[in-house]
């Protein structure tokens, strides 16, 4: 089947602490500007992968914004729906990696260009051929930008589309009083969740295993639920002829992590684009657990995106 | 998380987009609409107001854009009612700049537009100039305020009253050599071309830059642009009048096609090709 993808959200340029554990409030080294943001990248991976993508989001008319826009047309991103804006700048983040794999974030997304995604931003003619939507939770940052996503997610459902969500919670989330709405609103329309696994039971209703939490997310309609255990594997749920809840393993890699950043969610538009691609569920856990080692051998968010031509090495 | 309903959320996205298409309506009329009472849509509005959606006045909610909403973030008012109570300054200091330019006896084209407009009265003390226009509504303008000689070309005439470009105003143009071209432009693409807004006017703006004399582009703030329509190389325009908000954007790239700084204000900042002056 062929595939064309779309996402929205944040576009931000990063600055990584070039220590581990390094602090905020001490004067230190950072790297960057790196283009980053959860969809953005993944956008970038699936354009990696060879697979027509759609990205839309906002900058201001500044270098950092020339930037993020410049790298992801390079990589093979549509960025036709990528606004540049004068009097607003494009929104930037610090971040420091506090444990292996959690890191700490100090961003400006409110206040910046990303604020102006709204649901006039979102053109529906830009989006007339796309047959899918990947939404992160990230990016349900205001209201507006809710209400951008929300048109996006119904105008791709009346065409017959499909949606994959990644909740991608993080700590500095817990600000957002939408949260928890937008993630039960969006989950009405989910066809592929994507769930890390220390995630998975802010969805539990009661204290549960994985295998019954996940079966009552299910029941919303949802046909397949990934749970990434980051270097150790993923796990898919799927129905299967019977109706019965399914568990399919892919195991992980071995890798130098050097920085995970980023690899989430190389994982997720690998699996998403190749399953919709028609590839097995098995082949496509196996290509995305990939896509993620290959991404946290790189530093830098989005400096670990793969070819499929990549990943196939990797793997042989 | 527990079982979280999203039909707050819906509500509030509901509200939203009535909001949105209706530009301002009044809480009785949501409330009727969505079947819920005034406490709850009082509450709904606050909500959406503190979020930026919004702004309420007496019983009524009016939208706002994002663009509004950074553009008038200290302001009470949307910046449509505020148009009626500001006059933007910033304009006048951006177009009076090209006054320098301009000596008595040149012929000089005005490309179209609101900016442009605000040009004019400062014409009258300039003499014996002619002025070419394809917008009637400039022209007309020219004619109140100075003694020029005021000429207009084009072809069908627009919803605007601005002369769109035919092959007959190719012609007319070739008649005339222009000490000044004088014109409004959007963006620079990363080619280094000169884009402006309207595509219909495209070929004459690009037959004239080659043509004048002398050229001055003016870049005010924008929003949203077409990178399509150019109108020519940045390196043969002689004079780029930036307003102050474009300046971070462009003035790397300037410098890279050899102008140099030459005046500032709080409004605007000034470039001359160092090549062609």
């Amino acid at each position: 089947m062929k595939v064309k993808i779309c996402t929205l959200g944040e576009l931000f340029v990063e600055f990584v602490a070039k220590e581990f554990n390094q602090r905020f409030d001490q004067t230190s080294e950072y790297i960057g500007p790196y283009p980053s943001g959860a969809p953005a990248i993944f956008a970038n991976q699936v354009a990696k992968l060879g697979f027509p993508v759609i990205f839309l989001s906002c900058v201001g008319k500044d270098p950092f914004g020339k930037m993020c826009i410049n790298r992801l047309k390079q990589d093979g991103v549509n960025v036709k729906g990528i606004t540049s804006h004068n009097k607003v700048k494009t929104a930037t983040a610090f971040s420091t990696q506090i444990a292996p794999k959690e890191r700490s974030l100090i961003y400006n997304i409110l206040n910046s260009a990303c604020s102006l995604i709204s649901f006039d931003h979102v053109d529906e003619a830009l989006l007339k051929d796309c047959n899918h939507l990947h939404i992160m939770g990230s990016s349900l940052y205001s209201f507006r930008a809710i209400d951008a996503i929300s048109k996006a997610m119904n105008f791709i459902k009346s065409n017959g589309g499909t949606i994959s969500f990644d909740p991608n919670l993080h700590k500095e989330m817990s600000e957002i009083r939408e949260i928890e709405q937008s993630f039960s609103y969006i989950l009405e329309y989910t066809d592929i969740m994507l769930i890390n696994e220390k995630q998975v039971k802010y969805f539990a209703e009661n204290h549960g295993s994985e295998k019954e939490i996940i079966s009552s997310i299910m029941e919303k309609g949802i046909k397949y639920i990934v749970v990434k255990k980051g270097g150790d594997g993923a796990n898919c749920y799927v129905y299967d002829n019977r109706n019965n809840i399914n568990m399919i393993y892919s195991k992980g890699f071995d890798m130098d992590i050097i920085d995970y950043s980023g690899a989430d969610y190389c994982f997720d538009a690998t699996f998403v684009s190749l399953l919709l691609t028609g590839f097995t569920i098995e082949q496509a856990l196996e290509y995305a657990n990939a896509s993620y080692a290959l991404s946290s051998s790189c530093k830098g968010p989005m400096e670990g995106t793969s070819s499929l031509i990549e990943i196939q090495k990797f793997l042989s | 998380m527990a079982k979280v309903s999203s039909a707050l959320l819906k509500r509030r996205l509901e509200i939203a987009e009535i909001v949105r298409k209706c530009g301002e309506i009044k809480v009785d009329e949501l409330s009727d609409i969505l079947q819920v009472s005034h406490v709850t849509i009082r509450q709904d509005l606050t909500y959406l107001e503190h979020q930026g959606y919004l702004k309420r006045f007496f019983g009524k909610a009016i939208y706002i854009s994002p663009e509004d909403f950074i553009n008038n973030s200290t302001s009470v008012y949307p910046s449509r009612l505020a148009s009626y109570f500001n006059v933007d300054n910033n304009d006048i200091k951006l177009v009076t700049t090209c006054l320098n330019y301009i000596n008595n006896g040149d012929t000089i084209f005005l490309s179209h537009g609101s900016l442009i407009r605000k040009l004019i009265p400062f014409l009258h003390n300039k003499k014996y100039l002619t002025v070419i226009l394809n917008d009637l509504n400039n022209a007309q303008l020219v004619k109140e305020f100075s003694d020029a000689e005021v000429i207009l070309i084009g072809g069908v005439l627009d919803k605007s009253n601005v002369l769109k470009h035919s092959n007959l105003s190719s012609s007319i143009i070739n008649q005339f050599s222009f000490s000044n071209f004088i014109f409004e432009f959007s963006a620079i693409n990363a080619n280094d071309y000169l884009v402006i807004q309207d595509i219909e006017h495209q070929e004459i703006y690009q037959q004239i830059l080659k043509n004048a004399d002398h050229s001055i582009g003016i870049l005010p703030p924008q929003m949203k642009i077409n990178e399509n329509n150019t109108i020519g190389k940045l390196k043969n325009t002689d004079v780029i009048v930036l307003s102050r908000s474009v300046v971070n954007e462009y003035h790397q790239q300037l410098l890279n096609s050899n102008f140099k700084q030459v005046t500032t204000d709080k409004y605007c900042v000034t470039y001359h090709n160092v090549l062609e002056v």
